[in-house]
């Protein structure tokens, strides 16, 4: 788990837990979100430690990926809701959430955005639902 | 010294056997058991030798000598058990090889065996046998051909029948046979016992045929052996005792008949019972062939399957995750074009090194999964480039006394080569990246050419 420094100028209105098992989406997640004035708390590869960050983080969002190594997305979604955590889960996928089926409506998250159509703009926008 | 016991004790079994056979062929003989139509110690004997070994020939010799006429020069009957005993011994041989070992007549080839070998053995024991009547001047050398056609006639019949019999029925599991099937096989059984005795049938005796064709048809060699011995002793008796179809004007001429029957009806069933059992063995093998082709096709679509979640995951690991970076770089650039104009060319150019890379993983992957490199240039270059491209930073370190080709280090490496060849391996030293704390670690990959 990355952790960055305590203290910034400017702090960001939002916080955020990127968690995926993939290196290049978490940095590229993280310069994007960054440059749009997320604050990127920090980054995870598995459920477990998904889960275990968001506890200690408590960060505002928790952009979940549904392919994770040990647990997926939506088992991840559904222990951080049972935990009670104020996070609003936004799960992210390679694949469209129809792929996925009804789980998706099941699952207790803020909504679903591709992985190619993540933006600022789009958390901003669930976000405020 | 328990092995020598053992070998006599077969021995004298062997003789028991061949001794109660000619027993029960003598019940079987015309003109008050000097002449016999039908001969089941032939049989008997050569089963004993084909299922039990040649080596306990000495009991065939024993059991002859025990039911030796002895009133006959001694010479006379020395050469009749010298003939007997080489009767069996080369009928046993013969089948037994011709046959290829197997006993059970379960093809036409086996009963074709059958009837070569007792053929050939009977027709030494009917010259010794003739021939040492004569020369003993038990015969007059006017019956010397009547003499020899029915000894060979009654033996031949004893090996067609009595052989099967027993090659077929010994060793059977009484436990394997259903209910269904005994219930059959009694009636059958006394089917055959009516048809033969009852004194309106005697004159038709071809009405047997319909219930052995029966019993080859549902019993197979078993079956078919069965009924023909019942059948061929029922007629023999009969005639033995002046009744039924088979009986003429003199002994030679109701001995010739009933042989000629019990030969046709012998070796009609078994040669039916033999392709019934062909019939058998083809539609099993047909069987295995469809189960076995079955699970063939079961395994193709399985590793169809798992190659295309393999497939999948490399285009979702590979390609995919660079195609979404490349995304999101590419969004970040329009963002920072309004912010910090000077930071987007940069950033196109990160874009399209990372277009390049995706670009280049799926030629690879459209080149038979597997690296366009490791067939071009070998299994080291094969993982600079993978080293090159992974997403943490890897040093590598291969180490290879001599440069493996094409053929001899990728190919032999993805086909998992057996560890008979030498052992040869190549180190990689995984960094591991700052940002996630992964410890320094070693990794060792092995590989065989």
């Amino acid at each position: 788990m990355y952790l960055p420094p305590i203290g910034q100028d400017n702090p960001p209105v939002m916080s955020v837990l990127i968690v995926d098992d993939h290196p290049s989406f978490r940095a590229s997640a993280r310069r994007l979100l960054e440059a749009e004035g997320f604050n990127v708390v920090g980054e995870v590869a598995d459920g477990h430690e998904a889960i275990a960050a968001a506890l200690e983080l408590k960060p505002d969002l928790v952009l979940l990926d549904v392919q994770l190594p040990d647990l997926d997305g939506f088992e991840v979604a559904g222990r951080l809701a049972a935990l009670g955590l104020p996070s609003a889960v936004v799960l992210t996928s390679s694949r469209n959430a129809a792929e996925y089926g009804p789980i998706v409506a099941e699952t207790p998250m803020r909504g679903f955005v591709p992985k190619a159509e993540l933006s600022g703009a789009i958390l901003t926008d669930l976000l405020s639902l | 010294m328990n092995r020598h016991l053992r070998y006599v004790g077969a021995v004298g079994v062997a003789g028991a056997a061949y001794w109660l056979a000619a027993k029960v062929g003598l019940q079987l003989a015309y003109l008050h058991g000097s002449v016999a139509a039908l001969w089941p110690p032939v049989g008997v004997g050569m089963a004993v030798l084909v299922l039990y070994g040649p080596r306990l020939w000495p009991g065939i010799v024993l059991g002859d000598l025990a039911v030796a006429d002895f009133s006959q020069p001694v010479g006379t009957v020395l050469g009749q058990t010298v003939g007997n005993t080489l009767e069996v011994l080369i009928a046993a041989l013969l089948f037994y090889r011709l046959a290829e070992g197997r006993t059970q007549l379960g093809r036409v080839r086996d009963v074709g065996a059958l009837v070569v070998a007792a053929g050939a053995g009977t027709a030494v024991s009917a010259t010794f046998g003739a021939t040492s009547l004569r020369l003993g001047d038990v015969i007059p050398g006017g019956q010397l051909g009547a003499v020899w056609r029915t000894w060979f006639l009654g033996d031949f019949s004893g090996g067609l029948v009595f052989a099967p019999l027993m090659l077929c029925w010994v060793g059977m599991r009484v436990d394997a046979i259903t209910p269904r099937q005994a219930l059959e096989g009694s009636v059958v059984t006394a089917l055959i016992v009516v048809l033969a005795l009852l004194p309106s049938q005697r004159d038709v005796p071809y009405v047997v045929f319909p219930v052995l064709i029966w019993a080859a048809l549902r019993g197979g060699p078993r079956g078919a052996s069965g009924a023909a011995a019942l059948v061929t002793t029922l007629t023999v008796f009969n005639t033995a005792h002046h009744a039924g179809p088979f009986v003429r004007a003199t002994t030679t001429q109701s001995l010739l008949a009933t042989q000629l029957f019990v030969a046709a009806a012998a070796v009609t069933s078994l040669v039916l019972g033999a392709v019934i059992e062909e019939r058998h063995a083809a539609l099993e093998a047909l069987r295995e062939k469809e189960r076995r082709l079955r699970d063939s096709r079961a395994r193709i679509v399985k590793a169809g399957d798992a190659a295309r979640r393999r497939l999948e995951r490399n285009l979702h690991d590979g390609a995919q995750q660079r195609l979404v970076s490349l995304a999101l770089t590419l969004r970040l650039a329009r963002i920072q074009l309004e912010k910090n104009p000077a930071e987007t060319d940069h950033l196109l150019i990160e874009a399209s090194d990372e277009l390049q890379c995706a670009i280049d993983e799926l030629r690879e992957l459209a080149r038979g999964i597997h690296p366009a490199v490791l067939a071009d240039r070998g299994l080291g270059p094969a993982l600079e480039v993978l080293a090159d491209h992974a997403h943490l930073p890897v040093d590598l370190e291969t180490t290879y006394p001599q440069a493996p080709t094409v053929d001899r280090g990728g190919r032999r490496l993805l086909r998992r080569r057996r560890g008979t060849d030498k052992h040869r391996e190549i180190r990689a030293r995984d960094v591991g990246h700052p940002s996630v704390g992964r410890e320094q670690q070693e990794r060792r990959l092995a590989c065989w050419r």
